[in-house]
This record gives structure tokens, C-alpha cells and sequence, in this order.
């Protein structure tokens, strides 16, 4: 398993750290609680209740914390967020000490904002205990069976759907091998719509393993439409970031599936792109439903190889910026703030090719993307960037997730705190999609352009066809578009759950370990 | 397992590993392992945990089997909305290396310098 915590400890160890700061407010004959101190935040980081004693394993760097109260845990995470949060304006910081927890408060520390869609503007607002944060794991090893499963309806009747797997899994393994739209219909003998907290949590624990060698039955609908009992025990897969290089039938359209900016995803990529060089394609599609970001400077040497140096010369592929109160200096490392620029050498992820290396690259003038609600953080600039240098970018599917923003995961205390710290922003100051990009033709359903309109066709995930397909619904819709046809009628802004044809729907693609495991649910 | 600390540097650890006999630092040449036995598996998770306080660090069954490079990154974790934790990365992962030297089989961990040779291990040097 990833995390060093299985979930279900996860949470009650959650609560430990929630209790171990007993109560530093109020009390008979202490003063009236107050608004937090906004002390500098560096006065008060490290002053825990429960300080850490000993060495950190993962940086080897002495814990710094000393004796403190929970007050003085609030009181930090109030000058903390005052200091650095991108929104921190619109926060109510209310009474520190009237919160029972500093995860509690910290739980407060956000805008109530929404967006133009009425969405939270901040919906990334999260802890974890940073042991489990700190924990590595070989690149793109994860307990499973190397199927991700897309959870289309999480309340009965629940859909969930095998929407990729990954080679040399244990789904791929099966004979036959487990497939792209196959159905769950029960786990572990457990019907996939059983009601009972039991059911569920038997359900939950047999889609995600929390480690390797655990055994599971699944009854599964296949494509083809028959039903059998298959056994699996999960291993350590190995994620292939990049899948299904080449070109689309006997065209000279270019395809490519890249599901994870992971650190093994940069030799991939250019292994890819070179395939594709060689091939002497005219467009690519790059498919990216499932992609939900990493590494910002892969999303950068991927931008570059698609558009080459003539059209990204020294031009800016994202700029990150701060609140008001940091214009010029990165608040955190206490560097200038300089944009990344469209990275034209491989960055040293892995050592073949070495850090420095030239990159291939394409030089096209546009290129499709096949998106969905999974789309999001580094996928998404690959977008913004390309835009931002007048490289056509064409969207085929649904709109993405909206996640122009970023942050410097933050320890104090034993736990770890996420706070949006940052948007970044393309060439030309452009990084307002806090909705999502969004096809063009999806506008008679979503009500009128927006700067996050991109040309293209509104088309749902299409679970009947392999991914790489041309009779795949986006892919398909792409080829069109590339042969000059008009788009199919829109389709990807329905609610998800509302279609039930398996040629038409948009759900998540749940990829443990999640902060919460309840992932099918009453 | 031997750990071996940077301290003097690579010469002196590959001199150590040499039984200090040769003037010159032996030739190191990248290496895979070859059907790694339960054993070895074992001893490279700990030599990987030993750089990390011991803390497991979970690793593929063909680890280093088919590379000599083995790189490691924060586990999968999601936000609420089972979106990556952090879809902006700015870091950099960790990477070790397996190196033949003398015969045997060597990891490196790149951020270190830290060497610890796997005594059960049997390595085949990449093909150049």
C-alpha cells in the first residue's frame, strides 16, 4: 500500500491527533477568548501541545517542535493563513480557542466563497498526519489489481465501471482479461447496491486494497454483456503513465493516453513523443480524462514537446502568484518568483535520459485534448500554457476540474495543511478557470462563453470502446472535427448518473488512498 | 546488508566495499537484479527503509529487475474530491541506484551517497 495508514486507522488515528491537545481556552477565571494573536507566524510554528520528540525519518532533520498549547497551534495556523492564503481576506478567523481541535479551526480557515457555477471556490482544503503524507513509495506503485474503477453512481443504484488497466496487473492477467467497461456487480459476495454500512465497507475494501496479498472475488458484467465470479489478489502494480502510443488506424493523427504526471512519466513522454516524430504526424490527441496532475514541470516539458521551441522560445508556461502581500518573493522557499518556463530538457525525474537532456518535440500549431471531471491541477496547465502562446488547444469531452491554484503543503505539529497558496497563470496573466475548461459547444447548455471556452465537442466518457479506439465516442468525435465534420449534439455537461447508457457517462475514476474512504456510498 | 555512509565520499565507500585494496576506486557499472528470491527482495526494502529511518517504502515485486534505477515519490494520496493531494508538484523524487561493483551488488541512493550492498542479491550489468 501507499500511505502507511490503512484508512480505516487513518480516521481513528485522525481523532487521536484531534484529542491530544486537551483545551487551552476558557476555564474558570481565564479571560474571555479571543480573536486569534496574528503573532508572526515563525513566533509561534512548532509550539504543540504533544511536540514530536526524535529524528524525522523521511528528512533525517531533528522534528522542531517544542512545548506549546493548542491555542498556540491555532494562533499559528491564523498567522499562517493570514500570511500566505491565497484568499485570506475572506476568511472569518472567528475564535481560535472556541475549537475543540487545530484541525477543527483549521477547518474554518478558508473563503466561503463560489464560484460563477456556484461551486466552493475552495474545495481543496485538507489535512493529513504527516507521517502518512511523508511516505514514499517506488514511482506509481500502488496495492491493487491494476484496474481503476470509474465510479459513475456512488448511491444505489451504484455504477461502477472498470474505465483502464494496467498491463501485467492482475486484471489483465484474468483469462479473459478484465476490460475497459466492464461492470461490477458485487464484491466479495456482496451485491454492488447493498445497502447495509457492512455491505459497504466490504464493498470499499474490495476495490481498494490496502495492501498487496489481500484475495477478492468480484462478480463482473463484461462488455460483451456475460457475468462471471472472478478471483483476484491484489500486488504491487506498477503504474504505465503513458499508454497506447501511435497513430489512430491509418491515419497520421497522433494518440497517446497519459493518466499520471508521475516522475516516470518523463521518459515515457518522450519516448512517446518520438514514436510520434518518427510516425510524421500532423495532429495529436492527447488523452487526458483521467489525469488529475503531478509533477508542473512535466506538464511543462510535455506543453514543450508538443508546440517546440519556435512557438514556446522564452516564453512563460506558468507563473506562479501569491496573494497581494508577496508580488516578487516566493513566501515560502524566499526566492523571487520567476515563471517556468516551456522546460526543453528533461528535468531529471529519472536518470535515462540524463537531467538535461534535449527534448523531441512536434512543433504542431494545435492539438486535441479528450478531457473529463478528472482532468485537473498539471493537466490542466498543459492547457493554459499551450493557450498562452496562441497554440490552438481543441477539447473534446467534459468540462475539467477547475484547479488553477497550488500550495506548499505545510507540517506543523505532526500534521500536515493544505491551503490554496497560489494560481499559477499562463503568458498572458491568464489562470482564471477556477470551473474548468469547457468545450465550445457545450455553451447552449452552460449558458454563454467564458475565457475558459475552448473550441471543441461536448462528449461523454464512452465505456463501449476501448480508450485509443477511433470508435470511441471522444476519439471519435476528434477525428471528426480533424476531417472537418461538425461536432455530435453536446453531451458532456449532464449531471453525472442522469445517463445510463454506458456510451455516456461521467463519473470519478477513484484512485486510493483516498482521504476519505468512503467511496461507494448509502 | 551493509550500509556505508557517505562520509568520505564515493572513493572511500567503494574502497571500503573493495576491501580497500586498490588504489584506484573499482569500476561501478549500473545493474539489474536477476530473479530476485524472497530474501533479496527483503533486503532491498530494507536497505531502501534504512535511508528513510526504516519506514517501509512499498515496492514493486520486480523492483530494479528490469532497470538499475529505482525512483521513489510521495504515495498516491488524494483531496477529498479523490483528486491528487497536491496536482502541482514542485518537488523532485528520490533515486536510487544498483551498481555492480567488484561482483557485487551495490544501491546507491542518489540525495546520500549512502551505499548498502545486498549481500543475496545477484546483478547483471545493463547492457551499454
Amino acid at each position: 500500500m501507499i500511505g502507511k495508514v490503512p484508512l480505516a486507522p487513518l480516521t481513528a488515528l485522525l481523532l487521536l491527533l484531534a484529542s491530544c491537545g486537551g483545551s487551552s481556552g476558557g476555564g474558570a477565571g481565564a479571560p474571555a477568548p479571543s480573536g486569534p494573536s496574528f503573532a508572526p507566524e515563525s513566533t509561534l510554528a512548532a509550539r504543540c501541545a504533544t511536540p514530536r520528540t526524535g529524528v524525522d525519518p523521511i528528512t533525517s532533520m531533528p522534528y522542531p517542535d517544542r512545548q506549546g498549547t493548542l491555542l498556540d497551534e491555532q494562533n499559528w495556523l491564523a498567522s499562517w493563513t493570514n500570511d500566505l492564503y491565497l484568499w485570506y481576506s475572506e476568511v472569518s478567523y472567528g475564535i481560535p480557542a472556541s475549537y475543540p481541535t487545530a484541525i477543527d479551526y483549521f477547518n474554518i480557515l478558508k473563503t466561503n466563497a463560489t464560484t460563477a457555477s456556484g461551486k466552493p471556490k475552495d474545495r481543496f482544503h485538507f489535512t493529513y498526519p504527516t507521517a502518512t503524507w511523508e511516505a514514499l513509495a517506488q514511482s506509481g506503485v500502488q496495492a491493487g489489481f491494476g484496474a481503476s474503477w470509474d465510479v459513475v453512481s456512488a448511491t444505489p443504484p451504484r455504477e461502477v465501471i472498470v474505465a483502464y488497466t494496467e498491463p501485467g496487473s492482475p486484471a489483465t492477467n484474468l483469462s479473459p482479461p478484465l476490460l475497459r467497461g466492464a461492470l461490477v456487480l458485487g464484491v466479495d459476495g456482496v451485491d454492488i447496491n447493498d445497502t447495509t454500512q457492512a455491505g459497504i465497507n466490504t464493498i470499499n475494501a474490495g476495490l481498494y486494497p490496502a495492501s498487496s496479498g489481500e484475495s477478492h472475488t468480484f462478480t463482473i458484467q463484461d462488455p460483451g454483456g456475460a457475468t462471471r465470479t472472478v478471483a483476484m489478489q491484489s500486488t504491487n502494480v506498477v503504474t504505465t503513465p503513458v499508454q497506447d502510443v501511435g497513430t489512430v488506424g491509418t491515419t497520421t493523427v497522433g494518440y497517446m493516453l497519459f493518466n499520471d504526471h508521475l516522475a516516470t512519466a518523463e521518459p515515457a513522454l518522450i519516448n512517446a513523443i518520438t514514436t510520434l516524430k518518427a510516425a510524421n504526424i500532423t495532429d495529436l490527441v492527447v488523452d487526458i480524462r483521467y489525469n488529475g496532475g503531478g509533477y508542473l514541470a512535466i506538464a511543462s516539458e510535455l506543453a514543450y514537446m508538443i508546440a517546440g521551441p519556435s512557438a514556446t522560445g522564452s516564453q512563460t508556461f506558468d507563473l506562479t502568484q501569491f496573494n497581494g502581500k508577496h508580488p516578487t518573493t516566493d513566501p515560502v522557499t524566499g526566492q523571487p518568483i520567476v515563471p517556468t518556463p516551456f522546460l526543453s530538457t528533461s528535468q531529471g525525474f529519472t536518470t535515462s535520459p540524463p537531467a538535461g537532456t534535449a527534448l523531441p518535440y512536434l512543433g504542431l500549431p494545435r492539438v486535441f485534448v479528450l478531457t473529463g471531471p478528472d482532468t485537473c491541477s498539471a493537466s490542466e496547465a498543459v492547457i493554459n500554457g499551450l493557450r498562452g502562446i496562441n497554440v490552438q488547444v481543441i477539447q473534446i469531452g467534459s468540462t475539467t476540474c477547475g484547479k488553477p491554484y497550488g500550495f506548499y503543503p505545510q507540517d506543523n505539529c505532526g500534521t500536515t495543511y493544505f491551503s490554496i497558496q497560489f494560481q499559477g497563470v499562463n503568458a498572458v496573466g491568464f489562470g482564471n478557470y477556477p470551473d474548468g475548461f469547457t468545450p465550445a459547444n457545450a455553451l447552449s447548455l452552460a449558458g454563454g462563453s467564458t475565457p475558459a471556452t475552448l473550441p471543441g465537442c461536448s462528449v461523454l466518457d464512452d465505456f463501449t470502446h476501448a480508450l485509443g479506439d477511433p470508435a470511441e465516442a471522444r476519439l471519435s468525435a476528434a477525428l471528426s472535427y480533424i476531417g472537418g465534420s461538425a461536432c455530435p449534439a453536446p453531451s458532456g455537461l449532464a449531471p453525472p448518473g442522469t445517463v445510463r447508457r454506458l456510451s455516456a457517462v461521467d463519473g470519478h475514476v477513484f484512485k486510493p488512498p483516498l482521504l476519505t474512504n468512503r467511496i461507494v456510498r448509502r | 546488508m551493509r550500509v556505508v555512509p557517505n562520509a568520505g565520499g564515493t572513493a572511500l565507500a567503494l574502497s571500503l566495499l573493495a576491501g580497500c585494496a586498490a588504489s584506484q576506486p573499482p569500476q561501478q557499472t549500473p545493474a539489474f537484479l536477476v530473479e530476485p528470491s524472497a530474501q533479496t527482495r527483503t533486503e532491498l526494502a530494507r536497505a531502501v527503509a534504512a535511508e528513510f529511518g526504516g519506514v517501509q517504502i512499498p515496492l514493486a515485486d520486480d523492483a530494479l529487475t528490469h532497470s538499475s534505477e529505482l525512483v521513489l515519490e510521495r504515495g498516491a494520496l488524494r483531496d477529498p474530491g479523490g483528486l491528487p493531494a497536491n496536482g502541482r508538484e514542485l518537488g523532485r523524487p528520490e533515486l536510487f541506484h544498483l551498481v555492480l561493483v567488484d561482483g557485487r551488488c551495490v544501491l546507491i541512493h542518489d540525495r546520500t551517497g549512502h551505499r548498502a550492498m545486498l549481500s543475496t542479491a545477484r546483478c547483471r550489468a545493463v547492457s551499454p
